[in-house]
């Protein structure tokens, strides 16, 4: 067992998480936004080690989910900010309320 | 004596990321909240570390610090414009979004609270990283080549997406 | 089932990969669509044949669990090879889609048809995770596949950011679902969570899991990303997008529902109904306002999302068959309204809905096609979309879901009132307008053929498709 008892993770991970939730509400730069969605799925990742510790039978699976969740944040950066390039190119502004996000 | 200092190592990293993580998300200069992600991403490798995978814990200082930091940071001084202005809707949306924060904190940590989590009798045994290699290529093979496709996919979207239109 | 056993089994997945690749590399330099468009085409076929010509029936759970070949599956799977093949139809039609993106789009296209096949065959919750992505990310960038056109970037940030931020959720709750459970396995999820007294916890993550499905359907708070992206997207791109993606979603709420959470059915059945009848509210009344023809149908197609959901909320066989047939029925006429609006559309033009004004004397052919898909999604008869609405509204009255039908029965009468606003302005008669005719080109013309024949077939005989629809419940 670690030293420090899995629920103070879980809660640490939660204001990662929380923290990400804040930030990608707030951001009105689109690379802030996705800097604060990094900060979330980190807190996924971190979780599933947590998990790896206590959970019957799950050492191996857990470690191995967040190795596939550190993945998909690396594709999905890799995708945001080429569409925030792209963005960027056409507009020479990446400011979310110069794009009219919550336009219907 | 040495558990003890482990365990206030472990609780001093912990509130340093927080406050990182906070910092990232509220610093008005993007080039410095992303300076602060990096801090959040290695203080996380070390709780890795302290949760006994140190495979994950390489992995997030390469994957992350070494390549999505860099990337992001070039993104940020590519499109310039590193001063965030907060005007005066901003600040009620900035309230409003404390507020629901708040509340989505309590709630789930009262389940998080709430629940007892199952857990093995003495805890689980630490994978080596032989372990892991063997159940990523054995039981978890067909997840990894969906993962391989994944990548290959999107990245010729990015590469399409951000291509620069001969007009 | 082992890894090498598996892949007999996998053929029509691996022969959509050969043919992505192949399909990315057919860009011809000359700057002619024939090549890549064909290469996809002939993949397309190939792997409906091998889907279709399957040889064993059975239930099998192949790479060790991850990937669930059942009826489902199989239902799905010919539905999003026939749908993937409709829209690199509609691309290979000049002003589709821009002619430097198209070879791109077209492998990317594949490359979403499977990841759409894997996530309706998951059977693990990596498998599912993962799928997700690879759809997401992929729709995401292929909705700013669009040289010189502002909007269409700004829709694919918008739907990256929103769609991210949900994700997040989903991934949150399956991580807590391995807390619970230790394992990812649908079927030990299930065991775990149907013994164990942690009610909270598992109701917390079916949440946040509900949150990602819900943002693919498009669904009441989650669905700001819609109108943005379907109007700005490539027309192939958008057709695609406001079929496939939504039938996988609703694929894997049914499987998540069967599988994972039975014990939860009460409790998911309440908060799926009531997103229906927000979603329903919300999307008819919004289109009313729309001054544009492809916002209009974005909101109409939230509006559809709302009656299948209605279908599957109900958890009972009927509901479920009728589900899978209004899916088909809504996919073959929603393709069919994408390709019709790029056959009418002028170049130049912003679709305004009065830049259709009077295009029904310009090119009678499209907009009697046009019509006949706005009829099936007002769910007139004698076409597949009555048929369709009528049985799930049967479905729900059995269960004794009053206030959910009638609300249903509103909506309806409100769709009814937006599908004829277009076709009033599609027949408006204009005589200088009507001089200039404006031909279909053959593809378009082969797939609007196709397609409406389809929604006319289904709904005069419909007894192939329900056969179809039982044969995904087995």
């Amino acid at each position: 067992m670690t030293p420090v008892p899995e629920s103070h993770y879980l809660i640490f991970s939660l204001i990662l998480f929380s923290a990400g939730i804040f930030g990608a509400l707030t951001r009105r730069n689109a690379l802030g936004v996705l800097i604060a969605l990094e900060l979330m799925l980190n807190a996924v990742a971190l979780n599933f080690v947590i998990f790896s510790r206590t959970a019957p039978e799950g050492s191996a699976s857990g470690q191995v989910s967040a190795f596939f969740i550190i993945a998909l944040a690396a594709a999905g950066a890799a995708a945001g900010l080429a569409i925030v390039l792209a963005v960027y190119r056409s507009r020479k502004s990446i400011q979310t309320d110069d794009t009219n996000l919550l336009k219907w | 004596m040495l558990e003890l200092i482990a365990v206030k190592g472990i609780y001093i990293l912990m509130v340093f990321a927080a406050a990182a993580a906070f910092a990232s998300s509220l610093l008005p200069n993007l080039f410095h909240g992303a300076l602060a992600l990096a801090a959040v991403l290695l203080a996380v490798a070390g709780l890795y570390l302290s949760l006994g995978a140190e495979f994950l814990a390489m992995v997030q200082i390469l994957v992350y610090v070494g390549a999505v930091m860099t990337l992001v940071i070039y993104a940020v001084m590519l499109t310039g414009r590193l001063e965030e202005t907060v005007t005066p809707s901003g600040r009620i949306q900035r309230a409003a979004a404390g507020v629901s924060c708040a509340i989505f904190f309590v709630l789930v940590c009262g389940v998080l609270l709430s629940t007892n989590w199952p857990a093995a009798p003495g805890g689980n045994p630490l994978p080596s990283v032989k372990d892991l290699g063997i159940d990523l290529m054995k039981r978890h093979v067909f997840p990894f080549e969906v993962l391989g496709i994944l990548l290959f996919a999107v990245l010729i979207g990015a590469l399409a997406a951000a291509r620069r239109e001969k007009s | 089932m082992s890894t090498l056993q598996s892949l007999a089994h996998f053929k029509t997945e691996i022969i959509l990969l050969i043919g992505a690749f192949i399909t990315l590399f057919s860009d011809s330099p000359k700057g002619s669509r024939f090549l890549a468009g064909t290469a996809a085409l002939l993949t397309l076929t190939l792997a409906g044949v091998a889907a279709f010509t399957e040889a064993s029936q059975q239930s099998l759970q192949l790479f060790g669990g991850f990937f669930t070949l059942d009826g489902a599956t199989r239902f799905f799977r010919f539905g999003m090879i026939l749908a993937a093949a409709a829209s690199v139809l509609l691309g290979m039609t000049r002003g589709a889609i821009a002619l430097s993106f198209f070879a791109e789009s077209t492998a990317l296209m594949l490359f979403l048809t499977f990841g759409l096949i894997v996530l309706c065959a998951s059977g693990h919750f990596l498998t599912l995770l993962l799928a997700v992505e690879m759809v997401s990310l992929l729709s995401y960038l292929m909705t700013g596949f669009s040289p010189q056109n502002t909007r269409a970037r700004e829709a694919a940030l918008k739907y990256l950011l929103l769609g991210s931020f949900c994700s997040a959720f989903m991934l949150y709750g399956i991580s807590l679902l391995f807390g619970l459970t230790g394992s990812l396995d649908f079927d030990s999820v299930r065991a775990a969570v149907q013994d164990g007294g942690q009610r909270t916890a598992a109701a917390a993550s079916l949440l946040f899991i509900l949150t990602g499905a819900g943002f693919k359907l498009s669904l009441f708070p989650f669905h700001f990303w819609a109108p943005d992206v379907y109007e700005a997207a490539p027309s192939p791109v958008a057709a695609y997008l406001t079929v496939a993606p939504k039938a996988a979603a609703c694929a894997i709420l049914i499987r998540l529902f069967s599988e994972v959470f039975p014990s939860m059915q009460t409790f998911g059945a309440e908060v799926l109904q009531t997103l229906c009848i927000l979603t329903l509210l919300a999307a008819s009344l919004l289109a009313l306002a729309q001054t544009r023809v492809r916002r209009l149908i974005a909101y109409s197609s939230m509006a559809q999302a709302g009656y299948l959901l209605m279908g599957l909320s109900l958890f009972s066989r009927e509901g479920l068959q009728a589900a899978f047939f209004y899916l088909a029925a809504y996919g073959a006429a929603n393709l069919g309204v994408f390709a019709a609006l790029t056959a009418l559309s002028q170049r130049g033009t912003q679709d305004h809905l009065e830049d259709l004004t009077g295009a029904a004397w310009r090119n009678p052919f499209a907009a009697g096609c046009l019509t006949v898909f706005l009829l099936s999604l007002a769910g007139l008869p004698p076409l597949a979309g009555f048929l369709g609405k009528f049985w799930i509204f049967a479905a729900a009255l059995k269960e004794g879901e009053v206030f959910l039908v009638v609300t249903a029965a509103l909506t309806s009468m409100i769709g009814i009132f937006y599908y004829f606003k277009i076709l009033r302005t599609l027949y408006f008669s204009d005589p200088l307008i009507a001089l200039c005719a404006a031909p279909t080109p053959l593809p378009l013309r082969i797939l609007l053929i196709l397609l409406a024949s389809a929604v006319t077939a289904a709904g005069l005989f419909p007894s192939w498709l329900l056969r179809a629809a039982e044969s995904a419940l087995r």
